[in-house]
């Protein structure tokens, strides 16, 4: 009974280890195959808003460009990377050019080297198959989206690497945002509404977001609405994403430590509940 | 008199080239020295007044932009193309149920819906088409529009003997460039969906099976999204082509904001060295760091290609943003996680019975994200399926929580709204000069 009780107050440094070891574990299934037989780790139903953002990427219209905005830095790689990923990879599959349109310091260049990585890997193009443009600041996010939608080259100039953009293959023809059939949004932060308000739907572009599993909750109401065609919530939602690419990257492996992680701060949770009426029994007697 | 004046005007502000561009340049600078010195100069009381009356008349140009209603207008059009949109989605949703084997509907039930999805069908084709007349009637006058304002431009540069170099297409031209292009993508968009939904109608008189029923849907479905492609020609008055220009002077005073903060960061260091103040040490490697990292990447930037200054700014850039700065920030946000865990277990008690339906909804939200929960209760029967964990998230976040996330939308915005008056209005208390 006094066990049970004091199982509310557990050492936190015990908790950290616990926490530790249950992310490590399965994470390491890719260097030690046998863990796979441990860790659960089953295929997983493919949700609604995840389904909408794989049929937005399919339906892209021929001769129109995705936009691929980018807000995250470290601090937000484990979940904003893998759905970049995920994007990325999906576009060139489906032969869909894109621009990566960064609005953070870290993430132009975390964006760019993961991108340019899946290019070299699927043998694409820059300048042909996607276009990197430079850091733009997150401050003038709208008044760079608006001057996007009337004159995208006029608003962006050049890309990261100096060159005019109308010099560049893919941009040929791409003028405003009659051009873009896609736009992702790739962000831990709440600037989607910028996209919906400025660019979404005045010229009715479809828009795919991509936020950190803390901030999806805001973004149902979006959906709801059809501002938004679909969401990768988190890194669940690039494992979805990665299972509809029949692709096992970083967000397959990392799914168990997902469900581990989970599983520890609801165990925790009761036990301190537990603790927490049998102590306040205790005191009641 | 009033003519060599405007001439005069206008002429300081045709682009040049070469020594002039420079003289302009150096010019501009002066000024601008000049008239921050003449603020300096100004009393307290008449700066306020002037940046308030600055910041007034600056809110008027997006107010304007919004308010002003379109020079050739597509509102007319854009409302009937949202609404046969509507149409073709209802007509759509009510054909569904028939496309389904399982579900056995009457006879009677099966003609209603037809009957309802026929009707719809015809609404959103009388839409339609009112949309495309009421756009395509908009073309001639922006043919025209379009002539002139490259008649005024190409006798303007002929004028002032621009080269190509210097030539931009200006705000008007870009504008009626941009609308005669959306207007013939509206215009095909709206012809697809009309063909469609007509197409789509005439099947639907002699389709049986739900098979034939089903495909006729998505048809219909696919002619709803080409009208709302249709709606995207959107309307601009005279001030909307002005818009990126506004944005790039934006970008500029931003950038000077930006130096006023890097100024104040540095004497507010500088200060706490040269009085010893606590955590002096800290501010010797602020300074460290930021001239490091300024040194560096003027060294990676600016370096000659291929050459050793380039290659070792590369190299220590390298290691101090993304090797030091991007880890840092890594590293800092994957302790969160473990506070969390800890936070959570030390105080998520139930203690009410409002914290344990948060509770029960936290853990049913949590299962219903990761892949063991949704396993949990994957192996339960069709007949069942509402019980899945990854079911019950969905309308957790879905239903309850979308509901208090718009109440919040709502609440904010407003608040947002009253803010932003207050600031064009210069009614924040601390605004501007105040103590």
């Amino acid at each position: 009974m006094r066990f049970l009780i004091n199982i509310q107050n557990i050492d936190r440094r015990i908790i950290y280890v616990l926490l530790l070891v249950v992310v490590a574990i399965p994470m390491m299934t890719v260097y030690f195959p046998v863990l796979n037989k441990v860790v659960p780790n089953p295929q997983l139903p493919v949700s609604q808003e995840v389904r909408g953002v794989y049929d937005a990427v399919e339906k892209v219209p021929k001769g129109k460009i995705a936009v691929m905005s980018i807000i995250w830095s470290a601090s937000t790689d484990p979940e904003n990377r893998p759905q970049t990923e995920v994007m990325a990879r999906h576009m060139f599959q489906k032969g869909v050019p894109f621009m990566l349109l960064p609005f953070d310091q870290q993430g132009t260049t975390l964006a760019y080297d993961t991108v340019n990585t899946i290019a070299k890997e699927m043998g694409k193009v820059y300048g042909k198959d996607w276009v990197a443009i430079g850091w733009r600041p997150s401050g003038y996010m709208d008044l760079i989206i608006q001057g996007m939608s009337v004159d995208m080259v006029g608003q962006l100039k050049t890309d990261r690497n100096g060159t005019k953009l109308s010099d560049i293959p893919m941009m040929k023809g791409i003028k405003s945002a009659r051009n873009v059939g896609l736009i992702v949004e790739i962000t831990p932060s709440a600037t989607l509404p910028l996209w919906i308000g400025y660019m979404g739907q005045p010229y009715r572009v479809p828009i795919a977001y991509c936020p950190t599993a803390v901030m999806a909750p805001e973004a149902y109401n979006y959906l709801d609405a059809h501002q938004i065609v679909g969401m990768l919530p988190g890194l669940i939602g690039a494992t979805q994403y990665e299972q509809l690419l029949h692709v096992q990257g970083f967000a397959t492996r990392a799914k168990g430590a997902l469900s581990t992680s989970h599983i520890l701060m609801m165990a925790l949770i009761v036990l301190g509940n537990i603790g927490y009426v049998l102590s306040r029994r205790g005191a009641g007697r | 008199m009033i003519g060599l004046g405007n001439s005069l005007a206008f002429s300081l502000f045709v682009p040049k080239q070469g020594v002039a561009l420079a003289a302009y340049m150096i010019g501009s600078i002066l000024i601008g020295i000049a008239f921050l010195f003449m603020l300096t100069r100004v009393p307290q009381k008449y700066r306020k007044i002037l940046i308030i009356g600055a910041t007034f008349v600056a809110g008027w140009f997006y107010m304007l932009e919004f308010f002003i209603p379109g020079t050739h207008d597509t509102s007319l059009a854009r409302s009937r193309f949202i609404a046969a949109q509507r149409h073709l989605q209802q007509s759509a949703q009510t054909l569904q149920p028939l496309a389904y084997p399982k579900n056995e509907l009457s006879a009677s039930q099966k003609s209603g819906r037809i009957a309802t999805a026929t009707r719809e069908l015809d609404t959103a084709i009388k839409d339609l088409t009112e949309a495309r007349v009421s756009i395509d009637k908009l073309k001639p006058d922006l043919n025209r529009d379009l002539k002139t304002a490259n008649d005024n431009a190409n006798a303007f540069s002929k004028e002032h003997r621009l080269t190509d170099k210097m030539i931009e297409p200006n705000a008007s031209t870009k504008i009626i460039q941009q609308h005669i292009s959306e207007i013939g993508d509206s215009s095909g968009q709206a012809e697809g969906a009309i063909a469609e939904a007509t197409a789509a109608k005439n099947s639907l008189s002699t389709a049986d099976s739900p098979e034939e029923i089903g495909a006729i849907a998505a048809n219909i479905s696919v002619a709803a999204e080409s009208a709302g492609l249709a709606a995207g020609a959107a309307s601009s008055n005279f001030l909307t082509g002005y818009k990126d220009t506004i944005g790039t002077v934006s970008s500029v005073i931003g950038g000077f904001t930006l130096l006023l903060g890097i100024i104040n960061l540095l004497s507010i260091h500088f200060k706490t060295i040269a009085k010893h103040k606590l955590g002096w040490p800290s501010s010797i490697a602020f300074f460290v760091a930021f001239i490091a990292i300024i040194v560096f990447g003027m060294m990676q930037t600016y370096g000659r290609a291929g050459g050793n200054t380039k290659a070792l700014g590369s190299a220590w850039y390298d290691v101090l943003f993304n090797g030091g700065l991007a880890q840092l920030q890594a590293s800092m946000f994957a302790m969160v996680a473990f506070y969390i865990v800890s936070a959570a277990y030390r105080a998520f008690r139930i203690r009410s019975a409002e914290a344990a339906l948060m509770m029960i909804a936290a853990f049913l939200v949590m299962l219903g994200f990761v892949p063991f929960g949704i396993w949990l209760t994957s192996g339960l029967p069709a007949s069942l399926s509402f019980l899945h964990l990854d079911i019950i998230r969905g309308w957790i976040m879905e239903i309850p929580n979308a509901a208090a996330q718009r109440g919040m939308a709502f609440g904010i915005g407003v608040g947002a709204l009253a803010m932003g008056l207050r600031i064009w209005l210069s009614l924040e208390r601390g605004a501007y000069f105040d103590k």
